[in-house]
């Protein structure tokens, strides 16, 4: 796994072993994942840097992080929709790096994507039932065959049959994301990635996308991989949840654990940043100085060290490794500290 | 067809209130009926008062100096409010210009103070800078920026951390605070997030097609909300405390506009719904200072009573 010329001079070193998966074995198995733009420009830009996951089969992980955090460039690059410059990626035991077409490879080993935006993700020349019918053309030849399929899939996500011969522009938000979710259904996938799915959404409305992914996870057989920055969706679905900041995992574990018990300062910053109405305000225990780093020049040492309150001279020379702390993995050389700062409630000196 | 039906609110100098509702509800048509910029077409009537000083029907070159130079507005999309082709400094300076006579000298250094206010670093570097240069929330920075620019007494933030990071949501939102406590600053903040209206907000109004369905300060309204709309958005607002629970929100969708149920407009969608709810509702006072918009919540505040004693 040689840099080529020209790549960022790398601070990469492919991370252990991530949170094993839980569940009935592992679905999705992610090692040393590196996702690089623009790799024969003269400024390339590492997005992904030597990222591991695992997703158990019957699961959802979510993957958390700001923008610019490289999550949605995980995502891409398991749909083959994005680059990847080096790493393995294995769905149900098949690598789906080598593939010629990574795109109809991740879609034939049962991996399907829906996206934030449901507006531009539908044809608005389509009824809903031909964006729904549209990943079945090759396997179901009759289109009579295709419709009636469609509209039962329509009906499990909670639509009408009548919708199947509305257009996108007849639909409401809510309405067109059940669409987009009806597809993503129709080829039958083992993996489901939300990319930021309900974070366009109204309150009332997320809710109930959220209760629909949550109903239809129920009837079985299906497993997520949540990419989101909405954390309020995240508590309510994820079982497990991976933090990325910069292209790198922070922290990872049991989605219960790194909520209530953040042990990296940056995952207690994102967590403490969202609004909830338990009473009073809450000054978090740590506050992050400034915004997120840019992705083309990481800071050496931690990634997070130039925002991080708690930053001392190692963090801003040595790269913290990744070490199980507390029932989870985190990359903090403070974390075993962490937990006692914050009950003591003070910053440190 | 009426967008907005009988709304009333109130913002005293140095106070922050909340506006919380869905898309649809009116939110934004009540920030533009303020600054008289309703889409063609659009009429109203009733009572705007600034500073004492009546809105309706002012002539539209007085109202020109009403926008800016006493309401400021800042918008959802900071990057695309902005100008791509004008550096930031330009954009700001002509905001500071348009309503006040300073020389070139005092205007630049009016703009650094401005930048230095919104907790901007380098100031001197980001007026020089293109809105693509920056992130975005250093761009919602420069707009409040710019709709403070000329000593305006109200702001009205439109979801103006929506499209931002939860960490820079949480420093814009700290920073509006700090306008409002320092410089007395008014502020009517609208959003469908009531959890971020609650960390902000010294009272609420919750809108629902249309309508105020309910008002009060913020904690008398979340400890003891009264309308079963407001209930149902608290129930969802993220709690970190329950993990891997899916709460079951409020079903179906609001109405369009103009196809509103008479009565109560929520009536559809609500648990708590009877014969009653057919009539209009008004807006009751059911304790100093906080209103509701419906007929049972007298009877559902003291089930509720009834139910914490026993």
């Amino acid at each position: 796994m040689s840099s080529p010329a020209g790549a960022p001079r790398s601070l990469t070193r492919p991370q252990p072993e991530p949170w094993p998966a839980e569940g009935d074995g592992c679905l999705l198995r992610i090692r040393g994942l590196t996702v690089t733009y623009g790799l024969r420009s003269r400024h390339p830009v590492r997005a992904v840097a030597g990222v591991s996951l695992d997703v158990g089969r019957g699961r959802t992980l979510a993957l958390i992080g700001e923008s610019g955090s490289g999550k949605s460039s995980v995502a891409r690059a398991i749909c083959g929709l994005g680059p990847v410059e080096s790493g393995s990626i294995e769905m149900d035991g098949h690598e789906l790096t080598a593939a010629a077409d990574r795109p109809a490879a991740a879609g034939e080993r049962g991996i399907q994507i829906v996206f934030q935006d449901p507006v531009s993700a539908l044809d608005p020349r389509w009824p809903a039932w031909r964006s729904v019918a549209e990943p079945l053309v090759r396997d179901v030849p009759s289109p009579g065959d295709r419709r009636e399929r469609a509209i039962a899939l329509l009906e499990r996500v909670g639509l009408d049959p009548s919708f199947g011969d509305r257009h996108p522009h007849q639909l409401s938000g809510g309405q067109r994301q059940r669409v987009t979710i009806a597809r993503a259904l129709a080829p039958g996938p083992k993996l489901v990635i939300l990319d930021e799915a309900v974070s366009a959404l109204d309150v009332s409305v997320r809710n109930e996308i959220l209760v629909l992914l949550d109903d239809l996870k129920r009837q079985g057989g299906l497993t997520y991989l949540l990419i989101s920055h909405d954390m309020g969706a995240v508590a309510q679905m994820a079982t497990e949840i991976a933090v990325m900041y910069l292209g790198r995992v922070v922290e990872s574990g049991e989605a219960r654990q790194v909520i209530l018990h953040p042990v990296h300062p940056y995952t207690d910053a994102l967590l403490a940043s969202v609004p909830t109405v338990s009473g009073d305000v809450v000054e978090p225990s740590f506050r992050p100085r400034g915004e997120i780093g840019d992705t083309a020049h990481p800071p050496p040492g931690c990634r997070f060290h130039p925002r991080c309150p708690l930053a001392v001279d190692v963090c801003t020379t040595e790269e913290p490794a990744m070490r199980t702390v507390r029932g989870r993995l985190a990359a903090c050389h403070r974390a075993e500290e962490t937990d006692r700062l914050r009950r003591v409630g003070g910053q440190p000196e | 067809m009426p967008v907005i039906d009988d709304l009333s609110l109130q913002v005293q100098e140095g106070e922050i209130v909340g506006m919380v509702g869905e898309s649809g509800s009116g939110k934004t048509m009540t920030a533009l009926a303020v600054l008289q910029l309703l889409p063609r077409g659009g009429r109203m009537s009733g009572s705007i008062r600034l500073e004492g000083q009546e809105l309706i029907d002012l002539p539209e070159a007085e109202m020109h100096e009403v926008r800016g130079a006493r309401v400021g507005m800042v918008f959802q999309e900071p990057v695309a409010a902005l100008n791509p082709v004008f550096t930031i400094g330009s954009q700001l300076l002509a905001a500071i210009r348009a309503h006040r006579d300073l020389s070139r000298s005092e205007t630049r250094s009016r703009a650094v103070e401005l930048l230095r206010n919104v907790g901007l670093p380098e100031p001197d570097l980001r007026l020089r800078q293109y809105p693509h240069q920056l992130s975005g929330g250093m761009c919602q920075r420069a707009m409040i920026a710019m709709a403070l620019a000329s000593g305006a007494r109200l702001l009205i933030a439109d979801e103006p951390t929506t499209s931002l990071d939860v960490t820079i949501q949480d420093e814009i939102v700290r920073l509006i605070r700090r306008l409002a406590v320092e410089s007395g600053i008014a502020v009517l903040f609208i959003s469908h997030d009531l959890g971020l209206v609650s960390r902000l907000c010294h009272r609420v109004a919750v809108v629902y097609a249309g309508q105020v369905v309910e008002t009060g300060p913020t904690r008398t309204l979340l400890e003891s909300p009264l309308h079963p709309y407001t209930k149902a958005l608290l129930r969802c607002v993220p709690n970190l405390h329950e993990v891997g629970v899916v709460h079951r929100g409020i079903p179906g969708t609001p109405p369009l506009p103009g196809s509103a149920p008479a009565g109560c407009r929520f009536r559809p969608r609500c648990e708590f719904a009877v014969d009653a709810c057919g009539a209009p509702q008004e807006l009751a006072p059911l304790a100093d200072d906080h209103l509701a918009r419906c007929v049972r919540a007298p009877e559902l505040a003291g089930l509720r009573r009834e139910m914490a004693r026993s």
